[in-house]
């Protein structure tokens, strides 16, 4: 946009003030201060942008009538003529006065704020350096265009965050953060590692203490070894001294052993003993002698009264055997007789029946038996009869039975004639989507999920007391709350500097005014205004004495002030003169004075500027509550309403998933509702009343599936019973067949039945047939069993025969009276065989007696053998020990006896002295070898010794257990292990905080790239251009800039000095660094342009600290760019008009010079 | 006959990045080792084996407790008394363990010799073990080449501390292959020196029984022994006996249904409960890993000490559980849509490409991370494997992978 033309109707000090800025090339705006340079800055933004409530411009022409007028060109070409009125309505109006739509002025506009406007577009001297200075800080609209996005704001608020946090962990050289805490000589970590140091068991420490209790066991074993060796001395020594009396009773035990010795011979060990024994064999030899000839003789008598009837005894065999047989024979003559009895009784009942069977018979009773052929044909005829009659029976119950079971089977059917058609209703369930009913309890739950989210968001943002329905509010947007907030910071900054100029100017104003009391409280100099009183009253007074003096009549009485007036006069000589002495105090006065009136100025232009941005900062106020109006909220905190724009959003975005959720439920609901309709008119038709309201949608299909299915088990069943009754019609059928069938077989059989009696000449009914030759069959029977009774009777008969014949040749053989009466044979058998056992006892007898009397010889002999042995070995011991007698044998035996007592005596002795545990010879030997007296004392001697030994084994002992109890201490105890586990939980503990704190400074690290980076790569070209700006501007002194990085990883300017070092801002001049500051900003506007968004550029004696050169070079500049922006420079520098001219080319540079107010 | 065979004891080692916090069942992981290896002798007297089979590994390498070599030799007389016999091989860190050079085992110990194979036989069971151990810590050869063929009549086992022809995490000590073994004809090898149970063959069974105590994140799930039964006819049988006390795992919770820190913490409690439930009484250390696309992402991570106290919180109400770690892997649902997305993408995308770069440079993350003031201050055993271990690749690029994720999240926080 351009602004062709700039009408200050009544705007500040301008009254119908036109500028022409149509021109291309530079236009500069030149007038002194106060002449309304930046009067005509802030118009072009108030024309632009609408003049604000309480704006400073309404003074000379009062706010209704403020009015600016303009001739704008669009970047297109297009004009737009426009008047700029104060009033809340309507306050666009065209040349005619004709309510203009603001919408024309916003497209011309290009969508540039205001804040744009005023902060890259019209900028005078202390904006360019408060942008230099917020560049410095980095922050600012400056810094935000060169280097700090809002999103790089947010990677530095990051890196503070994070250096935040590492610090809690860990810095270097501190003791606070945890880390520092846990890695110090002095931390947990080094703590625990010595508790496990102090643990640990080393092996070379073991291996010592078992080194130690081996040694300690060596002196221990060679001490016991000493006192083992000083015992066995003592041992000896006493044993010694304890043989004496021992010795001197063996010596008289071997004296008297040898006396005996010399009394006469002895006898050899076991003479004494086998002549005690012989004696005794051979008393017992005789006593046995005796009694066995006594005994012989016993027997023999006996003998001799035994006489047996050796006849019987001959024919003993014959006559056991009869006696064996005779109780056989007699049981079988018995059955004989029975036997014969039977018979006859079987023969008469034989007789007496057939007789009956047959009365005409004239035949013997032997009957023969029926034919089996007959018996098993009349069987057999008997047989196919029953099994006829029972088939034809159970033919006709089975006749009778399908009757009742066809009349039962079709009194099942159902009552209705007219069956229903399920098929509809199967149409109509299965026209259900079978998900439906899943679906919408899936969305029912998904809504009540959605329901309790917004509820849960409802509750987080419960802060901002929100309608319910936040879809139609209308809210501010983001960029215009980033906007405002950011007006909002703006304005509170300038009511901050405002603030403290105002402070500042007070407090120099405090200051000048306390110097200038000073100043006067010592003798000050006159002042002009001094000067002026006095002459004032010197002039006062010459004016009384005059008229006194020119006109003496007239009517004053007064004295004339002659005095006075000459006091006045040397006053005022005075005054001057001292002016003229204190010339130098005078103009100090005047200093202190131009220094107060200065302050008071500057302090209440401060105090104005203070009260205007408190002002703007109470309008931004209402705006912000006029933001919110229209959306019925109450108003946020500015700092809150991005959060409100997020609750609202989330809320909107949660309201609407919830609103799209009951949507498709209520259509899936209206689906399932017609479905519903569906099924009940279809179960009406079926005849079903459905079920009540408010019946689901799946009890609906429920009923109408359980009515279908009752509907079709009906049909089935009446099928399935239609079905049955058939097949027991068939049934009955073949039962009735069956039945006529069997009478026939019946008849055909009662045929053959009388071919058969007529064939047989048998009458009667089958069972009298059958009966018939059943008692035949019987009969023959009878005959047989007689026939076999018979013989069994003769069979006896033969057997009591032969007994009988046998008995009579033993009676004959034996000697004994024949059989008189047969009857008494077994009586004789019984009697001849007890006689026979008699006979047969006396026999045994005797010879028992015989084989007793041999043996009693036999005896009887050996005693007499075993007395002739004993004598002969009694001679044969006497021979031995060449003696005659027995007597000397006797004494010799007693000699032996007594030196075996001495010799047991003697060992007894011998053995108390092996006791000491060294054989007889050696105690002999010792015993002579030593002295009693010298044996004492030795013995006396050692026992010190061993009592000393035993003190040294006791310490070593001690000394030993102590050494074993060090090492069974080390006894693979835990308390190392624990501890090292206690080391490893303090580790993992650094680790954990270490890891942390790595993974922050890691975090910082790509943090610090990504920055340098987002730098490079989003402002190189801003950069660059400010680069050739600069350049141009100092003519080359600054050929580079660089956009560097400080430790804190902030954003600094450096400038390179011709290819030297690098320079900071802050170290540059001041023209330079202003120069700095408009390249910058001339830079930034590039993107504008881009964007077809160019505006005029205001420029409000940005140029005042350059130099000529520098200035020419900046003009030379603007030019070039004049072209793509309109230029407009206000300077109050006169040359500089003329620098543009050497500078620029004619036609380029076109200079307006403002008139100031005083001089209008 | 019945034989038991287990390896990699490593007794007295502790457990490794358990770090102490109020209430935590500090007691419990006491000498774990320890407690695992008393079950081992237990499970031996209880199965009444013939023989047990140790395939090297008793101690840790740098360990210097002599207590421990007592330790072991008193659980190895309880198995003397029982008159069990014990075949040991040493392995890598028994080679350079102080401790068995000085410790003197019991008699029914059979040591292997270290500079050639050796042959044990034991007629009474028919048994015969083939077995070298190291004679240093880093034996490269291959030991196994050594080894006889089988002895007839005999059921044969060999016994070695190896690494095959390599397994991950494990360095490749007296390699050989599988093939080998097999040729050797013996009924059952019995290796050791991998941490983790595997049955490399079944014909015949070649068996890595694994450790007996878990003792770091990196192994988890249960372990213990294998018990090996050799029927009349030289079939074999084997069977995994676990003996434990301390059960780590690495708990992934999804996060996904989460929509804060609150639901992420029940989520969590949940899975905590049932790793509890399934550890037969165990204590359980467990590292968690908050994972999934997440409404709760950013929260995780800009609380993340809070989670990670909630978290050890929750352990302690469950009790038997023990929380190493607590790590937010979760991803954000989506970036913001709201003001300033676009920023927000920009950024986001830079900041990714810049620990992109920082990435491809392998060595960047060591050099920056070897740089840093605290890293000279850390004192060595807190640098290395499992630890702070800036020489590894994989450990550089998750601390870069985390840097990433919290930058990415306190952007998309700071942007709400």
């Amino acid at each position: 946009m351009r602004l062709d033309r700039l009408d200050l109707v009544k705007y500040g000090r301008f009254t119908d003030h036109v500028l022409d800025f149509s021109a291309p090339g530079v236009h500069l705006v030149v007038g002194p201060n106060e002449a309304g340079k930046s009067t005509m800055r802030n118009a072009v933004t108030d024309l632009l942008y609408g003049i604000p409530a309480r704006t400073t411009y309404g003074y000379l022409h009062g706010m209704q009538d403020l009015r600016i007028g303009a001739l704008l060109r669009a970047s297109d070409g297009s004009e737009l003529e426009i008047v700029r009125l104060k009033k809340i309505k309507d306050p666009l109006r065209t040349v005619g006065d004709k309510v203009l739509d603001p919408r024309e002025l916003q497209s011309i506009l290009a969508g540039v704020t205001k804040d744009d406007f005023t902060d890259v577009f019209a900028i005078d001297h202390e904006e360019l350096r408060a942008g230099g200075a917020a560049l410095l800080a980095g922050k600012g609209d400056l810094a935000k265009a060169l280097f700090e996005s809002r999103s790089s704001a947010q990677l530095t608020t990051l890196l503070a965050r994070l250096r935040e946090e590492h610090s809690q962990l860990y810095v270097p050289r501190g003791r606070i953060p945890v880390l520092n805490a846990a890695i110090g000589p002095e931390g947990s970590l080094s703590q625990a590692r010595r508790e496990l140091d102090e643990q640990i068991l080393r092996p070379e420490t073991y291996r010592e203490s078992e080194r130690a209790v081996d040694d300690a066991t060596k002196q221990y074993e060679g001490i016991s070894e000493d006192l083992k060796r000083a015992r066995a001395e003592q041992s000896r020594l006493t044993r010694i001294k304890q043989a004496y009396a021992g010795m001197e009773q063996r010596r008289q035990l071997l004296e008297e052993r040898a006396q005996l010795l010399a009394a006469g011979p002895l006898v050899a060990g076991d003479v004494g003993y086998r002549y005690d024994t012989l004696r005794s064999e051979r008393r017992e030899a005789e006593t046995i002698l005796r009694g066995f000839v006594d005994d012989v003789r016993e027997v023999e008598d006996e003998l001799r009264e035994h006489n047996p009837d050796l006849a019987v005894l001959a024919v003993a065999e014959t006559i056991t055997v009869l006696h064996a047989d005779a109780n056989g024979v007699e049981k079988a003559e018995k059955a004989g007789l029975k036997a014969a009895r039977s018979a006859d009784e079987l023969r008469g009942q034989a007789s007496s029946r057939l007789a009956r069977l047959r009365p005409d018979a004239s035949r013997a009773p032997e009957v023969e038996t029926v034919a089996p052929t007959l018996r098993a044909r009349v069987g057999e005829m008997i047989n196919e009869q029953t099994v006829l009659a029972t088939e034809l029976g159970a033919a006709r119950k089975q006749v009778k039975s399908r009757n009742r079971a066809l009349d039962a089977e079709l009194a099942k059917l159902p009552a209705d004639t007219e069956p229903v058609d399920h098929a509809p209703l199967a149409a109509v369930v299965k026209a259900v989507p079978s998900s439906l009913s899943s679906q919408i309890l899936a969305l029912e739950k998904q809504y009540t999920v959605a329901q309790a989210k917004l509820a849960k968001a409802r509750k987080r943002y419960a802060r901002f007391a929100l309608p319910e329905d936040v879809g139609d509010l209308t809210v501010p947007g983001a960029e215009e709350i980033a906007a405002y907030r950011k007006r909002i910071d703006d304005t509170d900054k300038a009511v901050a500097r405002c603030g403290e100029r105002v402070a500042l100017r007070t407090t120099e104003l405090a200051g000048h005014r306390r110097d200038l009391e000073n100043f006067l409280r010592q003798d000050p100099p006159p002042s002009e205004t001094d000067l002026a009183a006095s002459r004032a009253h010197r002039q006062e007074l010459w004016g009384q004495l005059h008229s006194g003096l020119v006109d003496p009549h007239s009517a004053s009485t007064a004295p004339l002030p002659v005095s006075e007036y000459e006091t006045a006069v040397a006053a005022s000589d005075e005054t001057v003169d001292r002016m003229r002495r204190d010339a130098q105090r005078m103009a100090e006065r005047s200093q202190l004075e131009e220094a107060v009136e200065k302050t008071e100025r500057l302090l209440s232009e401060a105090q104005e500027e203070h009260k205007v941005t408190v002002e703007d900062r109470q309008a931004l106020e209402t705006r912000w509550t006029e933001l919110w109006t229209p959306s019925g909220l109450p108003v946020p905190a500015v700092e809150a309403a991005t959060d409100l724009l997020t609750a609202l959003q989330t809320l909107r975005e949660q309201t609407d998933e919830r609103d799209a959720l009951l949507l498709t439920l209520d259509s899936d609901r209206a689906a399932a509702n017609a479905h519903a309709t569906r099924l009940r008119e279809a179960l009406a038709d079926a005849g079903y009343s459905a079920p009540p309201e408010p019946a689901s949608l799946n009890e609906l299909i429920e009923a109408t599936s359980a009515f279908h299915t009752t509907l079709a088990e009906t049909a089935k069943k009446r099928a399935r019973i239609t079905a049955a009754a058939e097949n027991l019609r068939n049934e009955l059928t073949d039962a009735q067949s069956e039945v006529t069938g069997l009478e026939t077989e019946l008849a055909d059989w009662d045929e053959k039945w009388k071919r058969q009696l007529a064939d047989n000449q048998l009458t009667g009914t089958p069972a009298q047939v059958a009966e018939s030759l059943s008692e035949l069959d019987e009969i023959a029977r009878l005959h047989a069993d007689a026939l076999r009774f018979q013989e069994q009777a003769d069979e006896a008969d033969n057997q009591v025969s032969t007994f009988t014949s046998r008995l009579d040749q033993a009676l004959a053989d034996a000697g004994r009276p024949p059989l008189t009466t047969p009857d008494r044979r077994y009586a004789v058998v019984r009697s001849l065989k007890e006689y026979l056992d008699r006979q047969s006892a006396s026999q045994d007898e005797i010879t028992r007696l015989t084989d007793r009397l041999a043996t009693l010889r036999g005896k009887l002999e050996s005693a007499r053998n075993n007395r002739a042995e004993a004598d002969k070995s009694v001679a044969v011991m006497l021979a031995e020990g060449l003696m005659h007698y027995e007597h000397e044998l006797v004494e010799a035996i007693e000699r032996t006896d007594a030196i075996r007592g001495l010799d047991k005596q003697l060992k007894a002795v011998e053995n108390s002295l092996a006791g000491a545990g060294v054989g007889i010879a050696q105690l002999e030997q010792e015993v002579a070898d030593h002295d009693p007296d010298e044996l004492t004392a030795l013995i006396a001697d050692l026992d010190a010794r061993i009592l000393q030994l035993e003190g040294d084994l006791g310490t070593r002992a001690a000394g030993l257990a102590r050494c074993k109890n060090t090492l069974e201490q080390m006894n693979g105890s835990d308390a190392a292990a624990i501890a090292a586990d206690a080391v490893e939980e303090q580790r993992a503990g650094i680790v954990h905080h270490a890891h942390d704190y790595l993974r922050l400074r890691l975090a910082e690290q790509i943090l610090l790239k990504s920055i340098e980076t987002y730098r490079q790569e989003n402002q190189a070209p801003v950069l660059r251009k400010a680069q050739h700006i600069f350049t141009r501007i100092t003519h080359g002194e600054y050929p580079e800039l660089v956009d560097d990085t400080d430790a804190d990883g902030k954003a600094v300017l450096r400038a390179r000095r011709g290819s030297g070092p690098l320079v900071d801002v802050e170290d540059m001049s001041e023209g330079t660094r202003d120069q700095l500051y408009l390249a910058l900003r001339l830079a930034s506007l590039d993107r504008y342009a881009d964007e077809g968004r160019a505006m005029p550029l205001l420029l409000d004696d940005v140029l005042m600290t350059f130099d000529d050169g520098r200035t020419g070079a900046g003009l030379s500049l603007l030019d070039e760019m004049a072209d793509r922006f309109q230029v407009i420079v206000f300077t109050h520098h006169e040359h500089i008009g003329r620098i543009a001219q050497d500078a620029l080319a004619a036609g380029r540079i076109h200079v307006h010079d403002l008139v100031p107010a005083s001089e209008r | 006959m019945k034989l038991l065979h287990a390896a990699d004891l490593h007794i007295d080692s502790p457990l490794h990045g358990l770090e102490k916090y109020p209430d935590a069942p500090v007691d419990m992981i006491r000498a774990a080792t320890r407690r695992a290896t008393e079950n081992l002798v237990a499970l031996t007297l209880d199965e009444q084996v013939d023989a047990v089979l140790l395939a090297g590994d008793v101690y840790d390498g740098d360990w210097r407790g002599y207590d421990t070599g007592l330790f072991f030799q008193r659980q190895l007389g309880i198995l003397g008394d029982a008159g069990i016999r014990v075949y040991l091989v040493s392995g890598n860190h028994d080679a350079q363990s102080q401790i068995t050079k000085n410790l003197r085992l019991p008699n029914n110990v059979r040591k292997f010799d270290t500079h050639q194979s050796q042959s044990i036989e034991d007629p009474h069971v028919g048994l015969i073990v083939h077995g070298q151990g190291y004679a240093r810590r880093d034996v490269m050869e291959n030991l196994a080449a050594d080894y006889p063929q089988a002895a007839p009549g005999m059921f044969n086992v060999g016994l070695l501390h190896t690494a095959l022809t390599g397994r991950a995490g494990h360095t490749k000590y007296a390699p050989c292959s599988v093939e080998e073994l097999v040729s050797r004809g013996y009924g059952y090898w019995a290796l050791g020196h991998v941490h983790t149970r595997e049955v490399v063959s079944e014909e015949p069974h070649i068996v890595f029984p694994g450790n007996i105590q878990g003792r770091s994140i990196r192994e988890t799930g249960p372990k213990g022994c294998t018990l090996v039964t050799v029927t009349d006819k030289g079939s074999v049988a084997v069977e995994h006996r676990d003996l434990d006390v301390v059960r780590w795992a690495h708990l992934r919770v999804d996060a996904a249904s989460a929509d804060d820190l609150d639901d992420v913490c029940e989520l969590v409690r949940t899975q905590l409960a049932a790793e509890r439930d399934q550890s037969d009484g165990r204590l359980v250390a467990a590292r968690v890993t908050v994972t999934g696309r997440s409404a709760a992402h950013a929260e995780l991570w800009r609380e993340r000490e809070r989670l990670t106290v909630e978290v050890r919180s929750i352990a302690v109400d469950l009790g038997e559980v023990w929380v190493e770690k607590v790590g937010p892997g979760t991803s954000p649902l989506d970036v913001g849509t709201g003001d300033g997305a676009n920023d927000i993408t920009d950024m986001i995308a830079g900041l990714l490409r810049t620990a992109k770069e920082l990435g491809t440079d392998e060595d960047a993350v060591r050099r920056f991370v070897e740089k840093d003031p605290l890293w000279s201050k850390l004192s060595g055993d807190v640098r290395g494997e499992d630890r702070l271990n800036s020489s590894s690749a994989e450990w550089c690029a998750q601390l870069l992978s985390e840097a990433s994720d919290l930058l990415v999240s306190m952007l998309q926080e700071g942007a709400r």
